[in-house]
């Protein structure tokens, strides 16, 4: 798969299989942040968070990709390592890695930035109930009917389905005006 | 128009009809708060969004790198499909529904769609109990084990109502391709063992497997390979995708204990080439746990190895004290078990005893036979133990000096009332046993000849005759364990079967009980311990055994610690059992051996004296009737030689009583002519001769010569395979010819017997018939001697038979020594028996 190719599919939204394929740049991420006082589960939540990251800022305006993808990945997971450490202080990082140039780091900054404007909005809706999440993601992100969704969830009549979608929303506006 | 959160969520997913959307915008363009409303409702669908995404990623993260991991550790992985979820076995299966192809709407996941594998493979239902522990097997063989409550509903509540399990399966080449089911894990190619599906429903509902309690699946193995299971994942465009491989271990299917094979290699042929049947486990078992008393050491009352007849081996013995003193072994090693398996290893001392086979002694071979013949009754050359009487071992070194012994061994009795001091010890500290007697029996030459043999012996060549103490595998274990409580545990395995010839040639007890003491383990877990531990021969095997990966069976904690408890008590009660069986039955042969050798010696004796006395009487009688030929009166005088100088005294006829004494010790024609009157006195001993057909064919003959005139009969000797004798012709002469063979008996009599030579063929009969014949046919006082003298013989042969069982016995057991314990060196066939 080509780096082009996967910018495509993610425009295609195909984040599952696109993980899976770009896993393979994840020993690198791994090895650097392993060196660096982070432990191995630290190193994958740092690397779903740069998928994310890039994911988003490929759906979210004209993106362009001036490195290789490896690259790219690999200087959004330091960075948001050095966040990580500097919030934890007194942690020196290896300057190993730092070999981007500097519109390429201009580029990960602001696209670590842009996906700040998600945070409040996620916030919200992950403190949600299990239920309400799953059934919001149901709905609009896997896109299922509200048929399919009664007869999945069990719920006997579709109208009790939709009321209860509707509920979902009002209280993660709740949460979300609640958060600042 | 209310504008909530339903009509904001139409109007952004822009599903509102044109006239309401116009409305809205309207409303929106002058409502601020609408705005704000909307603005937050889209914000809450971006994070809904970023949600789903995260999920997506996370899940795809955490499969991928489940299968990375996997897949660099295992070369070659089988695909076995698993769609819903696994698990284990089946007892029957309720219904099998044909040609039924989807029989649900929904599939597991609760979706509509359906793999073309879902379509082509037929559907076996199985309805369960949901709260029974349910066994059930597929069509191919597949076995499910599910627990009770194993399935909830969507509430986490465990189903009312029946359950119907639906299974799919595509165990053949045919069926995978005929199911078009992909052999791919993302995108790399699998080696497959077969692929399943199982879904379980209640009603139409989709149950979940608790994940606490996953099932239990056991798949046939085609390989030895390691086969991993992977989860089906539906994508979308009807494929399966092989993902999250797990590890399978091989879960052991168990059998019928009691049809597997735990005696030690080539026990089982050995005994069938030495006429056996192996089928007939009853007598295979008799003869495998027979030898369970003999591994212990030290603690055995009789020696086991040998026929009383032949006792030789003594357990204990000074070397088997000595061997134990230097290594520290003792028989039981349970804290070295228990060491092993928490892992930290100790390695017992190495027991080897070594069995001196080159050495052999010479010995003057009729000092052993006679030895083994007359004395091993009663006593062990070879140590100091006791049985009826003293060991032997330096006898002549704690005897008094000179001919003390021989003496001893004539005749004890005499020696004891002359008031002997060491007799009468000896007497004393054996409990007022007597000692045969031996002189009719012994020479002094024989004497001789036994006592240079109990010298030559020497207390290290025990090993050669006999086993000191073992610490091989001990058959009262294998009994213990070949049980049918042990049925569903590792050891009721085909697997464990091969592992126990392997163990049993370890000889290493240890290894045993590894096994059997850790129920509840993984046989390979085992294998590697066993591999670790014994460094010796066998270790290649043990890591071989550990390459399969051959798994365990379930086994509840509790039903082990049972077992084990049964195990530990019944070890303990079977080696008393059989040891006190064992020493019974020694103890039993030895007693009926004592009191034949004890009849024998009596008997033998009085013969002895009877066949002196009737010399003299024949003498006496052939006094008499020369007298009587000659027309004169027999003097009042005893012929006996104690009176001889009496007779000689006498001079007129001291001629005659010479010649007559002559000729009936020669058993030739007295012919003589009285001087002074010329009559003549004439005896006359003309010869017989039988010869008894099929001579060969008999393992004894004896013929006897029976007379009207004296007590007792005579025995006609045996030269050349004919019974010879000159029969005085005054007298009527019978003769009685009884042969022995097995335990069968023969005759033929010949009642007026002429000076001539017989053909006898004898004929078959009852020995009680025989004796009651006799004694109607003849009323001469010597008959009662012949009865005497045959039921003399029947008890011999008798205790010959019975001996010879016993030899043969106890051949065999030596035979089937080094067999049950294969770690001993062969005994030589030889020991202790000698023809």
């Amino acid at each position: 798969m080509s780096d082009e190719e996967i910018i495509n599919r993610t425009k295609n939204k195909e984040y599952g299989k696109l993980a899976k394929h770009l896993y393979r740049y994840f020993p690198v991420i791994q090895k650097f942040i392993l060196k660096n006082s982070g432990t191995k589960e630290e190193a994958e939540d740092v690397f779903q968070d740069a998928l994310i990251i890039f994911f988003n800022k490929v759906n979210n305006g004209a993106f362009k990709l001036e490195s290789t993808l490896n690259t790219y990945l690999f200087g959004i997971s330091k960075n948001l390592w050095h966040v990580q450490l500097r919030k934890r202080k007194n942690e020196i990082v290896s300057d190993l890695y730092t070999v981007n140039s500097a519109s390429i780091e201009n580029d990960i900054n602001s696209a670590i930035e842009e996906n700040l404007k998600f945070q409040k909005a996620l916030e919200a809706v992950s403190s949600l109930g299990d239920r309400c999440k799953s059934l919001l993601l149901m709905f609009y992100y896997k896109k299922m009917s509200m048929a399919e969704i009664a007869k999945k969830t069990g719920v006997s009549s579709e109208k009790l389905v939709k009321n209860q979608k509707y509920r979902c929303i009002e209280k993660a506006k709740e949460i979300y005006s609640s958060l600042n | 128009m209310k504008f909530n959160t339903e009509i904001i969520d139409k109007y952004i997913l822009n599903q509102l009809p044109e006239s309401e959307k116009n409305e809205f915008e309207t409303e929106l363009s002058k409502n601020k708060s609408l705005q704000a409303e909307v603005e937050a409702q889209r914000e809450i669908l971006k994070g809904i969004e970023q949600l789903g995404m995260r999920t997506e990623v996370k899940n795809s993260i955490k499969k991928t790198k489940v299968g990375k991991l996997v897949k660099n550790t295992l070369s070659v992985s089988i695909a076995i499909a698993l769609v819903a979820a696994a698990i284990y076995l089946v007892t029957k299966k309720v219904s099998s529904k044909q040609n039924t192809k989807t029989l649900y709407e929904l599939n597991e996941k609760g979706e509509g769609n359906w793999a073309l594998a879902d379509k082509v493979l037929k559907s076996q239902i199985f309805q369960i109990d949901p709260k029974k522990d349910t066994i059930i097997e597929t069509n191919s063989g597949i076995i499910f084990q599910i627990k009770a409550n194993n399935f909830l509903n969507k509430f986490g509540e465990v189903p009312e109502e029946t359950i119907d399990l639906e299974v799919k399966e595509a165990m053949t080449a045919s069926d995978i391709i005929q199911a078009g089911l992909s052999t791919t894990s993302n995108g790399e190619l699998l080696e497959t063992g077969g692929m399943f599906y199982i879904n379980a429903r209640s009603g139409k509902e989709v149950l979940n497997i608790d994940q606490s309690k996953p099932l239990r699946v056991n798949v046939p193995s085609v390989t030895d390979k390691q086969m991993s299971l992977f989860e089906g994942q539906r994508l979308e465009n009807g494929d399966i995708n092989w993902i999250n491989p797990k590890p399978m271990k091989k879960q052991l299917a168990t059998v019928d204990i009691t049809k597997l094979n735990f005696y030690p290699p080539h026990f089982l042929d050995s005994l069938e080439m030495m006429g056996f049947d192996r089928k007939n486990k009853k007598v295979m078992d008799s003869i495998y746990y027979s030898f369970a008393a003999q591994s212990i050491c030290g603690e055995l009352d009789y020696p086991v190895q040998q026929a009383p007849a032949q006792q030789a081996p003594a357990i204990k013995d000074s070397a088997s004290n000595n061997i134990r003193a230097l290594t520290g072994v003792t028989v039981e090693k349970k804290d070295v078990q228990q060491e092993i398996i928490s892992g930290a290893i100790s390695t017992r001392p190495a027991l080897t005893i070594s069995s001196d086979r080159n050495s052999s002694v010479e010995v003057e071979i009729d000092g052993e036979k006679l030895f083994k013949r007359n004395c091993s009754t009663c006593h062990i050359a070879h140590t100091h133990q006791k049985l009826t009487g003293p060991g032997l071992l330096g006898i002549e070194d704690r005897a008094p000096k000179g001919d003390w012994l021989i003496r001893y061994i004539m005749n004890s009795e005499k020696l004891i009332k002359s008031g002997d001091k060491y007799a009468n010890k000896i007497y004393e500290e054996n409990g007022k046993g007597a000692m045969t007697v031996f002189e009719a029996t012994l020479t002094e030459k024989d004497i001789k000849a036994i006592l240079s043999y109990i010298g030559s012996v020497k207390p290290a060549k025990l090993p050669r005759t006999g086993p000191s103490c073992i610490a091989e595998i001990n058959p009262s274990r294998i009994k213990a364990i070949w049980d049918e409580k042990f049925n569903g545990t590792i050891l009721a395995t085909k697997e464990f079967e091969e592992r126990m010839q392997v163990i049993f040639s370890t000889c290493n007890q240890d290894i045993f009980n590894l096994y059997v003491q850790n129920l509840n383990s993984n046989l390979f877990e085992l294998d590697s311990i066993a591999a670790f531990v014994y460094g010796g021969d066998s270790k290649e095997k043990f890591i071989e055994f550990y390459k399969r990966h051959d798994g365990g069976v379930d086994i509840a904690d509790d039903q082990n610690a049972n077992l084990q408890k049964y195990l530990r008590e019944k070890k303990t009660i079977y080696e008393e059992s059989i040891r006190n069986a064992l020493n019974k039955l020694y103890k039993n042969e030895a007693d009926l051996a004592n009191k034949a050798a004890k009849n024998r010696a009596e008997y033998k004796t009085e013969l002895n004296a009877n066949q002196v006395n009737l010399l003299f009487e024949e003498i006496d009688t052939n006094l008499d009737e020369a007298y009587r030929q000659l027309g004169k009166k027999r003097p009042t005088v005893q012929s006996s030689s104690s009176f001889q100088s009496a007779v000689v005294s006498n001079s007129g006829w001291h001629n005659v009583d010479r010649y007559v004494i002559e000729a009936t010790v020669n058993r030739s024609t007295l012919n003589y002519t009285d001087t002074s009157t010329g009559k003549v006195a004439r005896i006359e001993y003309a010869t017989t001769k039988i010869k008894v057909a099929g001579y060969e064919n008999y393992d004894k003959l004896v013929c006897y010569l029976l007379t009207d005139k004296l007590s007792s009969f005579q025995f006609m000797k045996d030269s050349a395979q004919t019974f010879t004798e000159r029969l005085n012709q005054t007298f009527a002469n019978s003769i009685i010819v009884v042969g022995y063979k097995g335990d069968k008996t023969f005759y033929k009599d010949e009642k007026y017997a002429k000076a001539q030579e017989y053909m006898f063929d004898l004929e078959e009969i009852e020995s009680e018939t025989l004796v009651r014949r006799i004694n109607s046919r003849y009323d001469f006082t010597g008959t009662q001697n012949v009865m005497k003298d045959i039921d003399f013989n029947l008890i011999e042969r008798k205790e010959t038979i019975r001996m010879a069982k016993i030899e043969s016995r106890e051949k065999l057991r030596s035979r089937i020594f080094s067999i049950v314990y294969p770690c001993k060196q062969q005994l030589p066939d030889d020991v202790g028996f000698d023809q």
